[in-house]
């Protein structure tokens, strides 16, 4: 191929216009310490980054929703875990009214404990988070009991998404805990009857009253066993979440993460290569000078 | 054969004469060395027989038409692969979602407060939550649409520009094949003007695909399509039509005044073709990809949303305000004037006896994040993904093209340059040469002047 000066200068310009480019694009993972800082570098890691970058939003989702479900279930279990040592407590009274060595007059300072328990069974029932009744399912904006004892709130609850494609059930009906009065195992209503017995002094009604209170106190017990379950539950969810989440940050870092010592190197060799090119340009250069020069 | 003394003097001049325009020929080339589009000349030397030395028959001009034409063709790939990808760049960082920002992030933290409201779905926390997140993906679209409008709108005025380009270059062919015929008829070769004019078709060739074709002495420049840009001495002029929302089409009116629509706008090649292809084909698929996720969200979140229940016991109105159609749908989407600032008028319930905590609705609006929707039938994540692929593996795939052709197109000039550039060492070797042949023809006549003066004195 014949060579000409023009040819060689402009090669010249072109080449190390290359090299700078080159040199340009080596540096860049070590100046901003990611693979790639525009999709079209590499679309399929842009691709696998956005469906990382998307996995672990939903999963730290995921688990606020679960700490917002579990902090709900906390506030249930504490008025659950009060309902339960009520209820021993009324259970244990039971027993000892309904014992032959209680007079009457024992018996009705006896029923004045019991209302006030009632009082607060009713208060522990009515458990409210920001103004919303927790034991009322749906119909969170109504206590959950009339004044009759009956259940007045929603049984049904809703369904929270926990994860893809799974959900857990978010409430807790008053129902399951303190029973209904149209099914006939109403902790309130155990309760009234138990302070009308006490009143009245009737002790065959206080001795079927234990056997009773024994029912409601179970009713509360498996409860709070079933709501034990539920936070175990969400407990595993939120670490399948918090595996996950962990293992995508990963895959992100590794992804995403520049090999440093290969990067190093390539800029090393693409300034070499620059430098090179500068200095073969410039003898080059000197060369032609020399021969016109002659 | 006998030889006279005034063929010797004959012999001498003539020879000085061929030596003094060949040290022309030389002087020019170098000189010229650095004038862009400039083919070296050679003079065409010949022997003019006993007794009358050599003469100059002509001035060649070193230029290989075949090498001409090879170096269009990359041109125009070169220049349509590099338009391209200036287009696709501005378009680009709309969809780039590396950065930890974009419509990616937006759309699931949107689906994110939704998820969270599940839990809540009567809080007016949440549902504020909710709502701002829902003006965040309506302004994120709003935001990618009209970026990809702009890059729509660039591609568009850089074709406006690269027509304007190649009218004024076929009109200056034209002239030139004007000056040339003049020229020519004069009996001068016309080199300048012919560099001048190849230069000129380089240039056209990065703009359009275009063909060459010498008739009588002149060259007619084609489109790809065939139809003529110039034929001979008159140019034909380049229009855009269309624009806006519908595609670009291209019109060729000849001088005459009749005009043509140019078939495929998008293959006309070149920069011309380049600019048009990212416009008509990329960003209006990528625009469409948009707007049908952005219709088939929000249609599908109306139709759940309008057949709920609110806070208050109403029901539900539409979720997202957008145009009848998916046409343009990403770009005037905006969160419903019903409920943009009523957090209670969000619909989360399937009936109103389910009370104010019923999330069934709500469940199914969540539920349309992994659901395909719209025309395409993708989730709305997939529906991005599609616009960003579109736009990455395009714009990918153009800037390896444009590298690859312009290493081609680069192969194809210096091999041009090396048959027709100037070589200062070749030049300045050949300009010695002639002038110590100038001397030596010089020493001829003087040598012819001492016989002559010899011959005399005997007289």
């Amino acid at each position: 191929m014949r060579i000409t000066e023009s040819l060689i200068y402009s090669r010249m310009r072109r080449d190390t216009l290359a090299t700078q480019a080159r040199h340009d694009d080596a540096t860049r993972p070590l100046m901003t310490g990611q693979k790639a800082t525009r999709p079209s570098e590499d679309p399929a890691y842009a691709q696998e980054m956005a469906r990382l970058d998307r996995a672990m939003a939903r999963q730290e989702n995921y688990r606020g929703v679960i700490d917002t479900l579990d902090r709900k279930y906390q506030t249930i279990e504490t008025s659950l875990s009060a309902t339960v040592d009520l209820l021993s407590q009324l259970q244990t009274r039971a027993v000892q009214m309904a014992n032959g060595t209680y007079n009457e007059e024992d018996r009705i300072a006896a029923g004045v404990e019991v209302a006030d328990a009632l009082a607060t069974l009713t208060t522990l029932a009515n458990t409210q988070i920001d103004g919303r009744y927790v034991f009322s399912g749906r119909a969170e904006n109504l206590p959950p009991f009339d004044d009759a004892g009956n259940f007045v709130g929603d049984a049904v609850g809703r369904d929270i998404p926990v994860a893809d494609g799974v959900t857990l059930d978010g409430d807790f009906p008053g129902s399951l805990i303190f029973g209904d009065l149209a099914t006939g195992n109403s902790t309130f209503k155990a309760i009234q009857d138990f302070q009308a017995a006490l009143e009245s002094n009737n002790v065959d009604d206080l001795k079927t009253l234990v056997g009773t209170f024994k029912e409601v106190h179970d009713q509360a017990t498996r409860s709070w066993s079933r709501l034990g379950s539920r936070r175990d539950e969400l407990g595993r969810l939120s670490d399948v979440h918090l595996d996950q989440l962990t293992l995508n940050q990963m895959l992100s870092a590794e992804t995403s993460a520049v090999d440093y010592a290969d990067a190093a190197s390539r800029m090393r060799f693409t300034e070499d290569a620059y430098n090179a090119s500068v200095s073969t340009s410039q003898r080059v250069a000197d060369l032609m000078h020399k021969m016109l020069n002659l | 054969m006998r030889w006279s003394l005034n063929a010797l003097l004959s012999t001498g001049a003539n020879a000085m004469s061929s030596q003094r325009t060949m040290l022309g020929v030389y002087g020019k080339n170098i000189t010229n060395a650095s004038t862009p589009g400039y083919s070296r000349e050679r003079a065409i030397q010949t022997d003019m027989g006993w007794g009358l030395g050599s003469q100059i028959v002509g001035i060649d001009s070193l230029r290989d038409t075949t090498l001409q034409k090879s170096l269009l063709g990359s041109a125009q790939s070169f220049g349509f692969e590099s338009a391209r990808s200036r287009a696709l760049q501005v378009a680009e960082p709309v969809v780039n979602g590396l950065d930890g920002s974009g419509l990616q992030q937006t759309l699931e933290k949107f689906f994110g407060a939704l998820q969270s409201a599940s839990a809540n779905p009567s809080g007016l926390s949440e549902r504020e939550v909710v709502l701002a997140e829902a003006r965040a993906l309506a302004r994120s679209l709003n935001d990618a649409a009209r970026g990809l409008e702009d890059a729509r709108q660039a591609a568009a005025d850089g074709a406006a520009q690269t027509i304007q380009t190649i009218n004024a270059i076929a009109n200056e062919v034209a002239g030139l094949n004007q000056q040339i015929r003049d020229i020519q008829g004069t009996g001068e070769p016309g080199h300048e003007l012919v560099d001048q004019r190849d230069q000129l078709l380089a240039q056209l060739g990065q703009l359009a695909d275009i063909d060459v074709v010498p008739v009588d002495g002149l060259i007619t420049v084609t489109l790809g399509s065939g139809q003529p840009l110039v034929d001979g001495t008159s140019a034909s002029r380049l229009s855009m039509t269309g624009g806006g929302s519908a595609p670009i089409g291209l019109q060729l009116t000849r001088a005459s005044g009749f005009a043509q629509d140019v078939p495929s706008p998008e293959r006309i090649g070149g920069q011309l073709g380049g600019a048009i292809d990212a416009r008509d084909v990329t960003l209006t698929q990528s625009l469409a990809q948009l707007d049908d996720m952005a219709f088939g969200l929000a249609e599908s979140m109306n139709a759940i949303h309008s057949s709920a229940i609110d806070l208050d016991g109403g029901t539900g109105s539409r979720f997202f305000d957008i145009p009848a159609d998916a046409k343009g749908a990403a770009l005037a989407i905006a969160v419903s004037a019903d409920i943009v600032d009523r957090p209670k008028s969000l619909a989360f319930a399937s009936d109103v006896a389910n009370g104010p905590g019923d999330n069934t609705a709500l469940l199914a609006l969540i539920g349309l994040r992994d659901l395909g929707l719209g025309a395409s039938g993708l989730t709305p994540s997939q529906g991005l993904d599609a616009v960003t692929s579109k736009i990455a593996s395009a714009l990918s795939a153009a800037d390896t093209e444009a590298r690859a052709s312009e290493a081609r197109f680069e192969d194809v000039k210096a091999q041009v340059a090396s048959r027709s550039g100037v070589s200062l060492q070749e030049e300045m070797v050949a300009l010695t040469e002639a002038q110590r042949a100038f001397e030596a023809s010089s020493k001829v006549i003087q040598t012819a002047e001492e016989l002559f003066d010899a011959v005399l004195r005997l007289v």
